[in-house]
C-alpha cells in the first residue's frame, strides 16, 4: 500500500469548486423547483441569507472532500460557532428542528448533502469516459447504507419511473430483481428530488449506483449486445487530460 | 491522509493483459483497471459500513460509506492507482499514536450519544477527577416538564459520564480495513478479460 501519492477526487472537487454563493430566503420547496443546471452550480442551504456563513459551509465541503484532516463533527463545531459569531437565532418553536441552521439535523443534513452530491457526481462523470462507457454501459441502483425508514424503491419508486419514461430495458431488469438501467437513460434524472442523473437521489437515501459491464447488462435485457449508450455532460466538466 | 492502493496486474497475468493490449490501446487498459479497481474498493467499504456499526449503539456516521463515496482513481502507465479520499481510513489501517491536536486531552466517548459529536457541542459537561482518570461528566439539572401554567419540575438529571479524557491513544493497526489485493487483481483480471470479448466485437 502506498500513500506517497495520493490521488485527490478531481472531479468531486471541481464540482464543489464551480459553485457560486447564492444566499436565499427561499424554502427547500421553492429551491426544488430551480432548474437543476441552476441548482448545480449555486451554494446555498434553505433560508439562509448570511454570506459568511454559506462560504463557511462551502470551505468546509472541500475540506472534507480534500481529505485535509477535517471530519464532520469538527466541521459541525466550527459551523455552530460561527453561527453563534453572526447572532444567529433560530425562530421561536424552530429550535432544535431541521428549519433551525445550528440544529444538529440540519448542518449534518447540509454537509452530508454537498459532500455526497459532489462524490457522486464524480463517480458518474468517470463513468462518462467514452472508452469506459462501451465496457460499462449500465450501472445498478442499489441500497448502499441502511435506513430507519427506507423508501420503497424496488417496489415503487424504481418501476413508476421505468414506466413514465418509457425504459424497458430496467423493467427487464427488475424481473431478475435488479435495478439496473442503461447509463444515459432519462430514468436517472426522474428518480432523482434534484433533477440529477447522479446520487444522492433524495435526501438521507442511502442508495448508491455501481457499474454494471456489458455481458451482465445484456443478460439482464437492459441493452442489445450492439447498443451504443451515449456519454452525457453536464456542461462543466473538466476537459479530458 | 489518503489511503492508496496500487493496482498493478502486469505480474499476474501476461496472457490476459497481452490479449487485452492486442484488442485496446493501453490506455484503455489501464482506466478499465482503474474502473474495476474502484468498484471492488467502493464494495469493499459498503460492505464493511453494513458490518460494523457504532459498537456503542446510537447514531451512525457511516464511516465506512464515506470512504467509498470518497474511493477515485487515475490510470497510469502501468496499471491504476486507486484512492481513498476520507480522513481516518489510513489510520485505521495502520494503526500508530492518536495524540490531540488543539487540547491537552483526547475526548473517548463514554456514552451512546456522545459518539459522533465534538464534546464543545455540549454545554453542559464539567471536568471531574475519578482517581488518576478524567472525565467530562453531565451537570447536574433538573429536567422540566412543559404545563399548561409553564413548566415544572420532573425529577433530576446529569452526573454520568459523557467523555473519557486522555492525553493519547495507541490505536492498533487493522489491516482488515484494507481491501484483500489479491482479491483485487483477481476481480479487475477478469474485468479485463471480459473486456477483450467485448473488444472483439460483442458480448459473450
Amino acid at each position: 500500500m502506498a500513500s506517497e501519492n495520493p490521488v485527490p477526487f478531481r472531479e468531486a472537487l471541481q464540482y464543489r469548486d464551480i459553485k457560486e454563493l447564492m444566499p436565499t430566503s427561499m424554502g427547500s420547496a421553492e429551491l426544488a423547483r430551480l432548474e437543476a443546471a441552476v441548482r448545480e452550480r449555486a451554494m446555498f442551504s434553505a433560508r439562509t441569507m448570511n454570506e459568511q456563513y454559506l462560504q463557511a459551509i462551502a470551505e468546509r465541503v472541500r475540506a472534507l472532500l480534500g481529505d485535509e484532516g477535517l471530519n464532520q463533527a469538527t466541521a459541525r463545531l466550527e459551523l455552530k460557532q460561527i453561527l453563534r459569531e453572526i447572532g444567529y437565532e433560530a425562530e421561536p418553536g424552530e429550535e432544535g428542528t431541521i428549519k433551525d441552521l445550528s440544529s444538529d439535523a440540519r448542518i449534518n443534513l447540509v454537509l452530508e448533502t454537498n459532500v455526497e452530491m459532489a462524490q457522486g457526481y464524480g463517480q458518474w462523470i468517470q463513468g462518462q469516459d467514452p472508452e469506459l462507457l462501451d465496457f460499462y454501459p449500465a450501472q445498478e441502483l442499489f441500497r448502499a447504507e441502511a435506513r430507519k425508514e427506507e423508501r420503497p424503491w424496488k417496489s415503487v419508486i424504481w418501476p413508476e419511473a421505468a414506466r413514465a419514461v418509457g425504459d424497458t430495458g430496467a423493467l427487464s431488469a427488475l424481473r431478475f430483481g435488479r435495478m439496473v438501467a442503461r447509463k444515459d437513460s432519462p430514468i436517472w434524472e426522474h428518480i432523482s428530488d434534484f433533477g440529477q442523473p447522479y446520487p444522492p437521489f433524495k435526501f438521507n437515501s442511502g442508495m448508491d449506483v455501481m457499474d454494471v459491464d456489458r455481458e451482465e447488462a445484456v443478460r439482464l435485457g437492459v441493452i442489445t449486445a450492439d447498443a451504443v449508450v451515449q456519454p452525457q455532460s453536464r456542461g462543466f466538466e473538466l476537459e479530458a487530460a | 491522509m489518503a489511503a492508496t492502493f496500487t493496482v498493478d496486474v502486469r505480474d499476474a497475468s501476461k496472457a490476459i493483459l497481452a490479449t487485452a493490449e492486442a484488442r485496446m490501446s493501453p490506455r484503455v487498459v489501464n482506466k478499465i483497471i482503474g474502473r474495476a479497481g474502484q468498484t471492488f474498493v467502493r464494495k469493499h467499504f459498503y460492505d464493511l459500513d453494513a458490518k460494523r456499526p457504532n459498537r456503542m449503539g446510537g447514531d451512525r456516521t457511516h464511516f465506512y460509506g464515506g470512504a467509498a463515496r470518497s474511493t477515485t482513481f487515475a490510470a497510469t502507465a502501468d496499471g491504476a492507482v486507486i484512492s481513498v479520499n476520507q480522513t481516518g481510513v489510513r489510520q485505521r489501517i495502520l494503526g500508530g499514536p492518536i495524540l490531540p491536536t488543539k487540547s491537552k486531552y483526547l475526548t473517548i466517548p463514554a456514552r451512546a450519544e456522545a459518539y459522533g459529536k465534538r464534546a464543545r457541542e455540549f454545554n453542559n459537561l464539567k471536568v471531574v477527577r475519578f482517581g488518576n482518570v478524567l472525565a467530562l461528566v453531565e451537570a447536574d439539572a433538573t429536567k422540566l416538564r412543559k404545563t399548561k401554567k409553564g413548566f415544572r419540575a420532573a425529577g433530576e438529571t446529569g452526573g454520568g459520564v459523557m467523555y473519557w479524557l486522555v492525553p493519547k491513544v495507541a490505536q492498533k493497526a487493522d489491516p482488515s480495513v484494507m481491501p484483500n489485493l489479491e482479491s483485487l487483481r483477481v476481480f479487475v483480471l477478469e474485468e479485463l478479460r471480459k473486456a477483450v470479448a467485448v473488444a472483439k466485437g460483442g458480448a459473450q
